[in-house]
């Protein structure tokens, strides 16, 4: 009895694997779009292929890389580069907040690794999951998902990597990589909060085009959070 | 690029830390920490300001000292971001937006030689 239940508990976990494999399919060309950019930006700022291999394996956030690789020849320092990959790697400390309620139970270093590879796609699966109440075997689903979208975006990138050998174009292709970046801006722009956010945000960034440590940038987040607070704030306080 | 390996890899190792810790901060963090009132509000927003104080400036770079005329709008680098904005916003396509913000990056860009 006992072990139909746990074979019973595999083949769940299977079909909610494929399941979740299934749901980010939608999402795959859009990551390979960004994964192709991404490969061809890091070998056009000048990046050798073990680096660009190494930053597509190992630290596995289009982000990221695509927030340092401007600052490449830049003489900016590796804790200025490191900063800014932080700030703009905050979304996925959200994430990581609304992925906690779904992975407590879970022994710490399967919890560590599906929270790794967790990035957009697989959490707007699991999200629509969710809001479907179809929610089983979630691990398996999230990480069915995952996979996925990892081996799409490795295996785009480098191609990309590869595509920049016999791209004719310079270094001004990079640029690519950064309007994919800003691509992921645009869409966050809902509701008074953030375009007071945005607006805040470019004003400062702009007034502080040339303070030293990029810290025209950092403040640039911190005053666009302020003003959306302030806005947030201001619309809440007064009577509907 | 003038950097040399050392630092490629130092940094990757330190981007490699950045993503660990940005994707599993709260679920290592017991139930009470998790962000709540304020500083959940604060971390929703974070992102939208992040990414344009870190894109705003590269793509304002070539027209940032020029005189506020009509002609800002061909600077290749503001073209393609206006455009891909506006795709983006209006079709909701985001592979779409780009293909076009880079077809008009590199047009411009060809036509201002």
């Amino acid at each position: 009895m006992r072990k139909i239940t746990t074979r019973s508990r595999h083949r769940t976990r299977e079909i909610q694997f494929v399941a979740g494999a299934r749901a980010v399919l939608v999402a795959l060309p859009g990551i390979a779009v960004w994964g192709l950019v991404t490969g061809v930006a890091m070998m056009k700022v000048g990046l050798e292929l073990w680096p660009a291999l190494g930053m597509t394996f190992i630290v596995y956030s289009g982000t990221s890389q695509l927030a340092v690789l401007p600052m490449l020849g830049s003489s900016a320092g590796l804790l200025t580069m490191t900063a800014a990959a932080a700030v703009a790697s905050l979304r996925f400390l959200v994430y990581s907040a609304v992925l906690s309620r779904h992975l407590r139970r879970v022994p710490l270093a399967l919890r560590l690794g599906t929270g790794f590879l967790t990035i957009d796609a697989p959490l707007a699966a699991l999200m629509h999951r969710q809001q479907a109440g179809r929610l089983v075997q979630r691990v398996a689903y999230l990480n069915g998902a995952n996979i996925v979208t990892a081996l799409t975006w490795c295996t785009s990138s480098i191609l990309g990597i590869a595509l920049a050998a016999v791209l004719p174009m310079g270094p001004e292709l990079a640029y690519l990589g950064l309007l994919a970046l800003f691509a992921l801006a645009v869409p966050l722009l809902q509701g008074r909060p953030a375009w007071a956010a945005a607006a805040a945000s470019v004003a400062v960034a702009i007034a502080g085009f040339d303070w030293p440590h990029r810290l025209g940038t950092f403040g640039a987040v911190l005053g666009g959070v302020a003003a959306a607070l302030w806005v947030g704030q201001r619309s809440r306080g007064r009577p509907s | 690029m003038t950097e040399g390996p050392a630092f490629i890899w130092g940094l990757i190792a330190l981007l490699t830390i950045v993503s660990l810790v940005a994707r599993n901060l709260f679920l290592v963090l017991p139930p009470a920490w998790q962000p709540r009132g304020r500083v959940a509000e604060a971390l929703r927003y974070a992102p939208l300001s992040a990414l344009l104080a870190i894109t705003v400036p590269e793509i304002l770079r070539d027209v940032r000292l020029a005189p506020l005329t009509p002609d800002l709008l061909l600077d290749p680098r503001l073209a393609a971001a206006v455009l891909l904005a506006l795709v983006l916003r209006f079709s909701r396509r985001p592979v779409l937006a780009l293909a076009l913000g880079g077809a008009a990056f590199f047009g411009l860009g060809a036509w201002g030689e």
